[in-house]
């Protein structure tokens, strides 16, 4: 077992995990954003995870070990909200305002899967470590 | 692997740590793609083929023929390598095709921990043995 590259494994999910994070609170931030870059109001991104070989440049390890990356990042299509809102300065000439399709208990549930995950991930590296220290205090 | 100086047994510890340590890698990617769509948790099992390994070094099998193929020292455990399955390939999971389940693997880790650690303690146990003979028990 090469220590290192074991706690490569959880470190891959520890970046890709935060990734999702950073895009749930992306999704939170921009609730109630109406203009975007790209015209018309935020729309919510997720992440899409890829399991990845760990480690690049090992031929020794087996193919069933992976770790994990993001694979993509998607925009969201579905139709926009619409509230109305006459006295917003973005809103249509109904009075119906464009607002984005965040669902905010859904995003938080979301952002709860993550911690956890991350957690766990983070278990299986201190896990790695104490095995580690272990290995290293035999026949001291 | 090792010299005979340090006993069977030092041969037998090394290669269980060498498992676990696979057997820990294997268990954290599971729980690294806990999230990813379509990926199904592996299993790495080598309980059996270690303890058929073990138990044919105790019958201490004698080769009477040069065709006998060698039954001593401990290079019959590098040749344990342990399986690895996919028991739960192509199961729906929860709607995304991932049925890994991260508290059983936590489980699993923690499992594969101690049994790590206690490998290794034996280890150390044996060497310190090996210590106090050289050092005429002093």
């Amino acid at each position: 077992m090469n220590i290192l590259s074991t706690m490569n494994i959880g470190s891959s999910a520890l970046s890709a995990q935060s990734t999702r994070l950073n895009a749930i609170s992306s999704n939170l931030a921009n609730v109630n954003t109406t203009e975007t870059p790209e015209g018309g109001p935020y729309r919510k991104k997720s992440v899409v995870f890829r399991s990845a070989p760990a480690f690049e440049n090992e031929l020794t390890t087996r193919e069933e070990i992976q770790g994990v990356r993001v694979d993509r990042i998607i925009s969201d299509d579905s139709d926009p909200k619409r509230v109305y809102d006459p006295s917003h300065p973005d809103a249509g000439e109904n009075g119906y305002v464009e607002m984005p399709n965040i669902n905010v208990v859904e995003e938080m549930t979301d952002m709860m899967t993550a911690a956890r995950a991350y957690e766990a991930n983070v278990t299986s590296i201190k896990s790695s470590q104490r095995m580690a220290m272990k290995a290293l205090e035999i026949g001291r | 692997m090792s010299a005979d100086i340090f006993g069977g047994n030092a041969g037998f510890l090394h290669k269980v740590l060498d498992l676990r340590g696979e057997k820990h890698q294997v268990i954290a990617s599971n729980i690294a793609n806990a999230d990813t769509p379509g990926y199904s948790p592996a299993r790495m099992s080598f309980q059996e083929e270690l303890k058929q390994a073990a138990e044919g070094n105790h019958m201490g099998m004698s080769t009477t023929d040069p065709a006998h193929m060698g039954t001593h020292g401990n290079g019959r455990f590098d040749a344990v390598t342990g399986s690895i399955s996919r028991p739960l390939e192509n199961s729906e999971g929860i709607g995304d095709g991932n049925p890994v389940s991260v508290d059983q693997e936590m489980v699993r880790i923690s499992e594969n921990q101690i049994r790590y650690e206690a490998a290794a303690q034996m280890l150390s146990r044996h060497f310190d043995k090996i210590k106090f003979v050289i050092r005429s028990g002093k």
